[in-house]
């Protein structure tokens, strides 16, 4: 990658230069999020990330490419690698960060807590690029790890609030345990070689090839994991923007996507079919739901989803393209509806982010309001829009994939056309419920003033889901940036193509047809809609009930858990008491025999020369004569028995 | 350099002694002299890691061992039976390097939580440094006479200082303390009898530990590898080695003899659960290492699965009962168990990875689990409390205890960046590629660390998020944020996990040329 505008940056050959180059990109972040809050100045944030992102773009313009390893243990070194994927990754997550700090500062201008707050923000993306910079699997993993923290700190943000402390854990905890599968795929792959991604090699078994899959399951919330997700939703919503949306969740897709050519091939199959059945539930849930961010999250679940789906049918390339567009656009939908959730928290008491509680607010916020179509356009999968390339490329690919494997294969690209149908239902109810028809508060609509701080990321946003930044052709699934995370630009035959872009584009309009026949504004309907939680939907209003099912283990493992405590306290401790007191009585036993048995006799001595010594005490008297006398005749008597016997 | 670690063993004992001769009225003197005295301490032990040399490549354990210092102390003439001979003989190698210079530096945060001990300052202060003689004693000492002298030594002021300055039911909690490691004690007295018999140094016997480690047998002796003899149909080596991972294992503590440790935790005085945890069970875990498997490694080969099986059980149950506790300082206690079956598990693989993850965890955790205990003491000191329904909503109020809390409950479940992952990350390294024992003892001891943060982070939901809650009015006034003493032991400790969490090679730098020639001792130990 020799690059074009060395002009720019005249250390192309420097390492040194560069090496300063990519601390700098690393830990400028963190460095602006900490003296942000030590010096309470939202400012030093904002730098670090501008620097960062700006050090990023030259990174990019410069091709420049970096390699190292650092010795951790002794013999042990943790590969460094700055290639042209981890670079334009980089880009887009430095990106997405710096449009969501901007946006945080209007967010958050009243919160106490928002110097805490943006340094964490600093603290993960920091956490993420050095995700990205990692070649080694051991120190992906530790930058997993710190993604994860961040994540669980920022979820729980508002730690005041119910509920919100537990949502935290519930999250951590599933990713944590992906986690576990995660750490021991990678320590199994350990022994056959380097960890190094660039330096892999073979194919790895069946065992440790699934478990380092399920760890990226974890991350990119498919089933079973997918229930974390949704509990995510209570931290701030930049943050679901930013770590729940464009950048976090998709570690696990990268993570598959740098692995895949060494995976088992049935753990492919397996992948596939996950992100397959997750994209269908995702899409299913988000259609009943109620809370704003909810649906966004049961979307990003679904979207996630054919990310992975792609990763197994070997799309590793259209997955990728997937995440970058996903990126842009649901960053921009949760930006919106920060938004809108900002404007209602000042306009209302009731729950800002129910739908029910939305409606009609295409004229309170215009700029939110053509932001959030163009996004959700891009995530409908209408032509012209970014998320219309990036997902035919995965269904193509499953549908060549299925030719190749099998009949019973076609459900993969099968139930990702279904899943289209169901992205523009849900987004069309979405945009109905929340911009068009009446208001359905009790309070008036007044004018907001959507200032700088909130329009120009959502602007960005919005720009960036439009097909022409990634391909002047509206019909390529392929993207100009394509390049950089692949070698080898896929072939598809047009014919297959071609079906599946009529069908998507179909299927997607009648989506959004049927969505605006239910839910146009004064429809039947769309008074009926309060009902879901308790109606013949509330299964996919509450997600299939997994998160009552993680709650329902975590009670029984805490139930195994007093039970293993009770162990402890009667059988092992209980067995050390039996032993103690055991000892007691055989102690007081022997005492007894002791004064019994053993001084006894010794006592019936004493006593009987005791009775005999006052016996014999009377014959003696005071004088000293009697007693010389008695003396003499003893003498005498011992002499003679000494001379008679 | 000369004569240094007699300087660092002894100090503390010299001290004491002068303390006697103070009165107990003025109890202020006694802090700061045993202040003086465990810093002074700790000086010396930064000197001697400064002119430790690390790259010394041992070709026998003789030559492994640094700064020795070696006198005749005892011979004692036993007629025609021969003489007992005992050596005053220091020295350190890489094991125990890290391990003098923890202990003298966790002594001395013991210090400085020692400050408010008005209550007869005069005893404890004596006993207190008694016992910081006895811990440095225990892994410097390459005689095993001296060793075993320092290992009970460390019982009596132990026993003392819970009993007498302890909880409620601190006299069944000395009790069963004393016991339990007195029981474990007389294990290790058999064994060392038994080595004692077999080694010779020359043509005399000799407790010398570097000629057990070299293996120095007279021929046709109990414990000879070469000796036929059997003690109830097994070789008397086995039967040595069963006895220290019993005596060893009581005080590391292992599942099922660690019953000990949570009462003994919860019934002690913060800076005796801080040194009880931090430096107590490293001992247990430093004889492991160097009595059993350095003494014994053809026996340990043939045991590592068995080893490393109590280690996966003491990490799961340590771990689940972690999870059942309500009182904070028992959680921390039943952390501990979990946490030193890591040390089990690296021990068991004999691998040179998993042997430095054990010593890294050992070091690792005897910083994290005094850290623990102090900040469960921050709370116990205000209100004489710790159950944790009875507090709620801490972050709040408490923001700097919060903090601390976080960084060591995030180390004590492995988060990278904290030196409690690189311990665990290299066990779960050894525990995966050792040949010992099979795939499933590394993926159980991996599920350890999910376990942990179950107990670690259901604990922050418990007493730190939420609305702020005490159960007593009463205690409303003292819920101040930390104070500058409590700073000043969190800070060091902070500041050392995270630097072990992200430059392991502080520690492991040291270890690394001894542990790669012990593990060739196993090689040349298999038949």
């Amino acid at each position: 990658m020799d690059g074009v505008g060395t002009k720019w940056w005249p250390y192309k050959h420097k390492g040194s230069v560069n090496e300063v180059l990519i601390i700098s990109l690393l830990f400028l972040p963190l460095a602006g999020g900490v003296f942000g809050m030590l010096f309470k100045n939202t400012s030093y944030s904002i730098g670090g990330i501008g620097l960062s992102f700006a050090a990023s773009l030259l990174v990019i313009i410069n091709s420049i490419e970096f390699n190292t390893a650092i010795q951790w243990l002794p013999d042990y070194s943790l590969g460094i690698k700055l290639d042209s994927t981890a670079a334009i990754l980089i880009c887009l997550v430095t990106l997405i960060s710096l449009l969501v700090h901007t946006f945080s500062l209007e967010y958050m201008r009243e919160d106490d807590g928002k110097h805490r707050y943006f340094a964490k923000l600093g603290l993960f993306t920091f956490s993420m690029i050095g995700l990205l910079l990692a070649d080694h699997l051991i120190l992906l993993f530790v930058f997993w790890e710190l993604v994860g923290l961040t994540s669980y700190l920022l979820i729980g943000f508002w730690y005041k609030k119910d509920g919100i402390p537990a949502s935290a854990r519930l999250s951590f905890m599933v990713n944590r345990i992906a986690d576990v599968a995660l750490l021991a795929g990678i320590l199994m792959i350990n022994n056959s070689g380097s960890l190094n991604i660039s330096e892999l090699s073979g194919t790895w078994l069946f065992l440790p090839s699934i478990l380092v899959a399920i760890g990226a399951f974890g991350k990119s919330a498919q089933l079973p994991f997918s229930g974390w997700l949704t509990k995510a939703m209570v931290g701030p919503t930049p943050v679901s923007a930013l770590i729940h949306a464009a950048t976090m969740v998709a570690a696990g897709v990268y993570l598959l996507f740098r692995v895949a050519p060494f995976m088992h091939e049935s753990t492919l199959i397996i992948v596939a079919l996950t992100g397959t059945f997750t994209a269908l539930y995702g899409g299913l849930c988000a259609l009943f739901q109620h809370d704003i961010k909810k649906v966004l999250a049961y979307s990003t679940i679904s979207q996630l989803g054919y990310m992975v789906m792609g990763i197994g049918v070997g799309a590793g390339s259209a997955s990728i393209f997937h995440l970058f567009t996903h990126a842009f656009f649901k960053a921009g939908l949760f930006l919106g509806a920060g938004a809108i959730i900002h404007y209602l928290h000042q306009v209302t008491k009731a729950d800002a982010q129910d739908m029910r509680n939305m409606g009609g607010l295409k004229k309170a916020l215009p700029w939110t309001y053509s932001t959030f179509l163009v996004c959700a356009l891009a995530l409908t999968g209408i032509p012209f829009f970014s998320g219309f390339m990036s997902k035919e490329g995965i269904i193509i690919a499953g549908w060549e994939w299925a030719e190749q494997i099998g009949a019973w294969a076609y459900i993969v690209p099968d139930v990702g056309l279904i899943t289209a149908f169901l992205t523009a239902l849900y987004v069309g109810r979405m945009v109905l419920l929340v911009f068009y028809s009446e208001n359905r508060l009790e309070e008036k609509i007044v004018a907001f003033s959507e200032n700088l701080s909130l329009k120009v990321p959502l602007i960005v946003l919005a720009l960036g889901s439009f097909w022409f930044v990634f391909d002047w052709n509206p019909f390529a699934h392929e993207s100009r940036l394509s390049g950089y995370w692949s070698s080898t630009p896929s072939h598809s035959s047009d014919s297959i193509s071609l079906i599946v872009m009529i069908l998507s584009t179909l299927l997607a309009i009648s989506g959004l047809v049927l969505a605006y026949s239910f839910f146009k504004p004064g429809s039947n309907y769309e008074q009926s809609f309060s009902k879901l939680e308790v109606g013949k939907f509330k299964l996919a209003f509450n997600g299939f009930y997994l998160v009552a099912l993680y709650q329902s283990i975590g009670r029984g493992f805490s139930r195994f858990s007093q039970f293993t405590f009770a162990v402890d306290q009667m059988v092992v401790d209980g067995f050390i008491h039996f032993v103690g007191v055991g000892s007691v009585v055989i102690s007081k036993v022997i005492a007894l025999i002791d004064r019994f048995m053993v001084d006894g006799p010794v006592n019936l001595c004493g006593h009987i020369s005791a009775f005999v010594g006052k016996r014999v005490a009377g014959l003696s008297s005071r004088d000293i004569q009697t007693q010389l006398a008695w003396l003499l005749a003893g003498v005498i008597l011992i002499l003679s028995w000494i001379l008679f016997f | 350099m000369q004569n240094t670690l007699t300087y660092i063993f002894l100090f503390p004992l010299l001290i004491a002694l002068v303390m006697l001769f103070i009165p107990a009225e003025r109890w202020k003197v006694f802090r700061r002299l045993s202040f003086a005295a465990v810093a002074i301490q700790l000086v010396l032990s930064v000197i001697l890691m400064i002119n430790f040399d690390q790259s010394l490549v041992p070709e026998s354990w003789e030559g492994a061992f640094q700064f020795v210092e070696k006198a005749n102390w005892i011979n004692m003439s036993l007629g025609s039976i021969g003489t007992i001979s005992i050596q005053y003989y220091l020295g350190v190698d890489g094991i125990s390097m890290p391990l003098v210079a923890l202990s003298s530096f966790v002594l001395l945060i013991g210090v400085i939580s020692s400050w408010n001990i008005e209550e007869k300052a005069k005893g404890y202060h004596i006993l207190y440094l008694v016992l910081s003689s006895s811990i440095i004693g225990c892994f410097i000492a390459l005689d095993f006479f001296l060793f075993y002298l320092c290992f009970e030594f460390m019982l009596l002021p132990m026993f003392f200082l819970i009993g007498i300055w302890g909880g409620s039911r601190r006299s069944y909690a000395s009790i069963k303390f004393f016991l339990y490691t007195l029981l474990g004690s007389l294990f290790i007295l058999v064994v060392m009898i038994g080595l004692y018999l077999s080694v010779v140094d020359g043509d005399s016997s000799t407790f010398s530990m570097v000629k057990m480690l070299d293996g120095a047998y007279a021929s046709d002796t109990v414990l000879d590898p070469g000796s036929p003899q059997l003690i109830f149909g097994y070789s008397a080596r086995v039967l040595a080695f069963i006895f220290l991972i019993i005596g060893f294992g009581i005080k590391l503590p292992a599942v099922p003899v660690h019953t000990w440790l949570p009462d003994a935790h919860v019934e002690a005085p913060t800076p005796i659960s801080v040194v009880l945890a931090g430096l107590l069970l490293k001992v247990g875990a430093y004889g492991l290492l160097r009595i059993a498997y350095g003494i014994f490694p053809d026996v340990a080969i043939d045991f590592s699965g068995f080893v490393a099986i109590i280690g996966v059980i003491s990490i799961l149950y340590g771990g689940m009962n972690a999870l059942a506790q309500r009182d904070l300082k028992r959680m921390v206690a039943y952390s501990s168990v979990s946490h030193m079956g890591f040390v089990l598990v690296g021990l068991g693989s004999i691998t040179s990875v998993g042997f430095s993850g054990s010593l890294f965890h050992m070091i690792s955790h005897g910083l994290i689990s005094p850290a623990l205990f102090l900040i469960a003491g921050v709370i116990y000191d205000r209100t004489g409390n710790r159950q944790m329904e009875n507090f709620s909503g801490l972050a709040a109020k408490m923001p700097v205890y919060t903090f601390f809390m976080a960084v060591f409950f995030f180390a004590g479940l492995g988060l990278p960046g904290l030196s409690g992952f690189v311990g665990e990350l290299m066990v779960l390294m050894g525990a995966f590629g050792s040949s010992q024992f099979s795939l499933w003892i590394g993926i159980l001891s991996t599920l350890g660390i999910a376990v942990s943060a179950a107990y670690f982070l259901w604990t922050i939901q418990r007493m730190f998020y939420g609305k702020y809650f005490v159960r007593e009015s009463a205690w409303e006034s003292s819920m101040f944020d930390l104070t500058a003493r409590e700073k000043l032991m969190l800070i060091p400790l902070t500041i050392l996990v995270i630097a072990m969490g992200i430059y392991p090679r502080l520690v492991l730098d040291y270890s690394n040329e001894t542990i790669n020639f012990f593990i060739q001792q196993f090689s040349i130990g298999q038949p």
